[in-house]
């Protein structure tokens, strides 16, 4: 498997990514998911989660970092921007497969931005009956009944609690966008009590055993229900990657998520 | 609702309800917690067992320490309403089967969800028969190996899964030994703080499966970081708080599980995968025990007796010494206070529970030994018995309102006599003077010519305290002055020099410290019935028509310097709560160091204050809360509480006290009525002390150092109040440049 590192930097109007091969053939950067975790300081915590790189011959390649910053890539099902949003959209299928999913369930998404956009598409994709809310007051599949699985994409404090409200007892909630990590919560009330599964669900896969292959097999499948999916842009940034100089532009959603495109 | 009350009402239900559905009734025993920190033995009627149930009587009931612990010290995450009875896993013998029960008979051991009663009544389908060679501890402990069961069965541990158990309770070494039984690579139980460290967790320290049995909020940071990707961290121990946001760093990246496992989450009626009945995951329990797969733990097993749970769940909810496992022991009460059926007799109980008989043969400890007992200065208390051999001369300055009470207290005492009636308004004084006798003066020089006046009695309005006082203690004249002794601690130390330097009594009239409650509330505290003395709260709130400020209670003396801080020296703190600062002072022997006050005048005319609050830290370390208004619409609240490590004094209505000691006034752990009595009477036992301090048979019974330690306190208070400001009592009046006197 080839290898490449890659980092990112950001100042308010530019965006700079330097990557080389670590290796195998060296590589053109054709597309990435970026994230900041702080959406109002565009200059701080910002991050890659998944980079779509086109080898000599066309060839698509994709990866998402390891603590490391490093990315073994991975053949491409699918054109450079679908490739690069796989990874968050893979991470969350792999929670569903661990905790089991129960065909027909209703799946309840609580959020409106690209992470919730993904949820939807990659939870009716594995089965789910999917309804998205962008409110906690919004309509949803538990007015009158709790849905039996929650996923909790805007990381805003309270919304973690609302999700296991809105969960059935015996059911499944999964917080993506690292709102465990930033909200306190009571365990016992919203979890314990009512024995309800909450499910961590990072930005970019961490495979367990065994699970290599299912991500081999399993990609092709995910970029179709993914196609189309990305960070709407509301603001534009310049992009400039070193040391090829290439340019591109990066869309930037009011979420944190952007997508960077490298022309030509 | 008090006890005999309630015994009484339900004894009646009992046997309305036993007649309608023809059940006999049982008695027994159970533990009953009816408010946090307060436990206690009690006698309970039960109806013979119904459809689908058995009546148990139980021979040991564990204690689930943590659980037990939490809802008596009502920890966060509890949801508990008072009274109620504590415990959940016990074994017992059946007694009696309802109708439609089939697999128990009596004379059956079993065991299961058994609260700690002596003979309860329990749904056949909590309870499960215990195999001949399963011991009855390790029975008893039954429902937490359901509770570990149905943890581990929830946490979906696999075969070659790394464990990691956090909490070294009873609850953690069953998990732990029920984990290994699943076939587990590893299995390993941490105390608290035996986490991992902050920094990144090595490879080799990573879990599969984190069964949390800490019941400890934090401990969910130290799961999450011992979590391999992929990992199940599941809760088994109610956590008592909210858990901080899981640590960012490679745990805050890891896809990890958290799985909440509570007991009551279980099958109700028939197991499914990954969720069985109780009845299911018992068996299970005492099919592993008794084929000596599973031994359940290896601590040992302390037995209580149930008569000491009161003890038992102090030193629980202290938490020292920590409690690890132990059960009630319920073999040790007689068989006739354990179970047995019973008839149409009302209870009438070992237990003390009639407040009335209690408040009959309460007895003020060494008080009610002999008649010559001293208080704390040494004056008599039953001076009637002890009495001054003459009658003491008394003239009356100001013949108003509380002059009227006073002289009443003069009449009643019976050791002395009034000769004088002092006031500015003669019609006043010759109103008095055709009460209570004596002659009738507008100014007091000729009582304090008159050679058989011995002593003054101040009634006058507060800055006539003073003065009046200088001149009575240099014609030679002992001197009782209504409260407050003036109206700032300097006044007060003025009259204390003079009357020092005449040689004569000097008494502030605090009749507060002669009423029963107040002074075997001061015994109860000497004998260290309370402990040590964490706190005390009083609220004294009252409703002043407009017309009180003018004209009295009785409006007997129209004036308005009550509304006045040059004349009056303050509001509700000066006139009404130092009632209250002198008692607290006086029962607990503390004395204040520092102070904060927040005071307001909301419908008082004039400029004293009508609400005020105030904070006090005793020396000692004891918090004192007081507030107090007389601008309270409907008034009548209130409260004065004192309690320490061991017990509380209320004296408040009615008066009462609970000791955890014992003590000369009632039984450990009950609370028993003090006795209680009317400001009349204490007035006039406080009248026969100041006598009999004057004819020298005695000591001063309210030193005026103590009235001036008052003083003190409130003028700090004031001063607090206007700057707004933590302050420190001072131990001697002493006023700072910048700040100027109450008035």
């Amino acid at each position: 498997m080839w290898s490449r590192i890659a980092e990112i930097t950001s100042t308010r109007d530019v965006v700079r990514i330097r990557h080389e091969g670590i290796s195998g053939p060296e590589c053109r950067l054709r597309a990435a998911l970026v994230r900041w975790e702080e959406p109002e300081d565009p200059t701080r915590r910002v991050a890659l989660v998944g980079v779509a790189w086109e080898a000599p011959g066309g060839a698509i390649s994709w990866g998402w970092p390891d603590v490391a910053g490093r990315f073994e890539l991975r053949t491409g099902p699918d054109r450079p921007e679908v490739c690069s949003v796989l990874p968050p959209a893979l991470s969350l299928a792999l929670a569903f497969r661990r905790g089991g999913v129960e065909l027909g369930e209703r799946a309840l998404i609580l959020g409106d931005g690209f992470l919730a956009r993904l949820a939807c598409a990659v939870a009716s994709a594995v089965g789910y009956r999917v309804v998205q809310t962008s409110e906690p007051g919004g309509h949803d599949a538990g007015d009158s009944m709790r849905a039996d699985v929650v996923i909790e994409t805007t990381a805003v404090p309270n919304r973690l609690e609302w999700a296991t409200t809105r969960c059935r007892d015996w059911g499944r909630v999964y917080s993506l966008g690292g709102g465990l990590t930033s909200v306190p919560l009571n365990y016992y009330a919203h979890v314990h009590r009512r024995a309800l599964t909450l499910t961590q669900v990072p930005d970019r896969p961490v495979l367990c055993a065994g699970e290599e292959e299912i991500v081999t097999r399993g990609t092709a499948r995910l970029a179709d229900a993914v196609r189309g999916i990305r960070p709407e842009g509301v603001e534009i940034l310049d992009a400039q990657m070193f040391p090829d100089g290439s340019s591109g532009r990066l869309e930037r959603e009011r979420s944190g998520w952007g997508l960077l495109l490298v022309e030509g | 609702m008090p006890l005999q009350k309630r015994l009484i009402l339900e004894w009646g239900i009992a046997r309305l309800r036993a007649a309608a559905k023809r059940r006999g009734v049982w008695r027994g025993v159970r533990v009953v917690c009816h408010a946090s920190g307060w436990v206690r033995l009690e006698p309970v009627e039960i109806l013979g067992p119904g459809p689908g149930d058995v009546l148990v009587r139980s021979r040991f009931s564990a204690v689930s320490p943590g659980t037990e612990r939490a809802l008596y010290s009502r920890l966060p995450n509890t949801h508990v309403s008072h009274p109620y009875t504590p415990g959940y896993s016990a074994i017992g013998t059946v007694i009696e089967v309802g109708p439609g029960v089939t697999p128990f008979r009596p004379g059956d051991r079993v065991a299961g969800q058994i609260p700690h009663m002596s003979v309860a009544n329990v749904r056949a389908d909590r309870l499960i028969p215990v195999t001949t060679n399963v011991g009855d501890i390790e029975a008893a402990f039954v429902t937490l190996g359901v509770i570990a069961l149905q943890g581990v069965r929830k946490a979906g541990l696999r075969f070659g899964d790394r464990v990691a158990v956090l909490g070294r309770g009873v609850l953690g070494i069953l998990t732990s030994r029920v984990a290994s039984l699943a076939g587990p690579a590893t299995v390993s139980i941490r105390g608290r703080g035996e986490g991992p460290g902050k920094s990144d967790t090595p490879a080799e320290a990573l879990h599969e499966i984190i069964l949390d049995v800490s019941g400890n909020p934090d401990a969910l940071a130290d799961a999450a970081r011992m979590a391999a990707p992929g990992a199940r961290i599941v809760l088994i121990g109610s956590s008592r708080g909210v858990s901080p946001p899981l640590p960012q760093g490679n745990a805050g990246a890891m896809p990890i599980e958290i799985r909440g496992a509570h007991a009551q989450m279980r099958a109700d009626k028939e197991s499914l995968p990954g969720r069985w009945t109780f009845r299911d995951e018992a068996g299970l329990y005492m099919d592993w025990v008794s084929e000596g797969r599973l031994v359940p733990f290896d601590l040992p097993v302390e037995r209580i007796d149930p008569r000491e749970a009161w003890r038992f769940y102090r030193r629980l909810g202290r938490g020292e010494p920590p409690v690890r496992a132990a059960v009630f022991d319920w073999d040790r009460l007689p068989d006739d206070l354990r179970s047995r059926t019973t008839t149409f007799r009302p209870p009438v109980s070992v237990f003390r529970t009639d407040p009335q008989r209690e408040r009959q043969t309460a007895r003020i400890p060494r008080l009610a030994r002999s008649g010559r007992q001293r208080n704390a200065q040494g004056a008599t208390m039953h001076p009637k018995t002890n009495g001054p051999s003459r009658r003491l001369g008394i003239a009356f300055v100001g013949c108003g309102e509380i002059a009227l009470r006073n002289a009443q207290a003069v009449a009643d005492a019976g050791v002395a006599e009034i000769r004088w009636a002092i006031d500015t308004s003669e019609d006043l004084a010759r109103d008095f003077a055709g009460r209570w006798g004596g002659r009738v003066a507008s100014g007091i020089a000729s009582a304090l010519d008159d050679p058989q006046v011995d002593s003054i009695f101040i009634c006058t309005p507060h800055h006539l305290h003073a003065p009046l006082c200088l001149q009575a203690v240099a014609a030679g004249k002992h001197v009782l002055v209504e409260k407050p002794i003036a109206r700032d601690a300097p006044e007060a130390a003025t009259m204390i020099e003079g009357a020092r330097a005449a040689g004569v009594v000097l008494s502030t009239c605090y009749p507060m410290r002669y009423l029963p409650e107040v002074l075997a509330a001061k015994g109860l505290v000497r004998e260290g019935a309370v402990g040590r003395i964490h706190g005390a709260k009083i609220a004294e709130h009252i409703y002043r028509e407009i017309s009180y400020w003018f004209g009295g209670s009785s409006g007997r003396s129209r004036s308005s310097w009550r509304t006045r801080r040059e004349t009056s020296g303050g509001g509700v703190l000066l006139m009404n709560l130092c009632h209250h600062l002198d008692a607290l002072l006086f029962i607990t022997g503390l004395r204040p160091d520092r102070i904060y006050c927040e005071s307001d005048r909301f419908a008082a005319p004039g400029d004293v204050e009508d609400l005020v609050a105030l904070t006090i830290r005793m020396t000692g370390g004891a918090i004192v809360s007081m507030d107090a208004s007389t601008c309270a619409p409907g008034g009548g609240h209130r409260v004065f509480e004192i309690w320490g490590a061991d017990g509380q004094i209320a004296l408040d209505e009615p008066p009462r006290f609970l000791s955890l000691r014992r003590n000369a006034l009632g039984s450990p752990n009950e609370w028993s009525h003090l006795p209680r009595g009317a400001e009349r009477g204490a007035r006039r036992d406080f009248v026969r002390a100041f006598a009999a301090a004057v004819l020298g048979a005695a000591a001063n019974p309210v030193p005026p150092e103590e009235s001036l330690a008052v003083q003190l306190l409130i003028d700090a208070a004031y001063r607090s109040a206007e700057r707004q400001a933590p302050l420190s009592i001072p131990t001697a009046p002493e006023w700072p440049a910048d700040v100027v006197p109450n008035r």
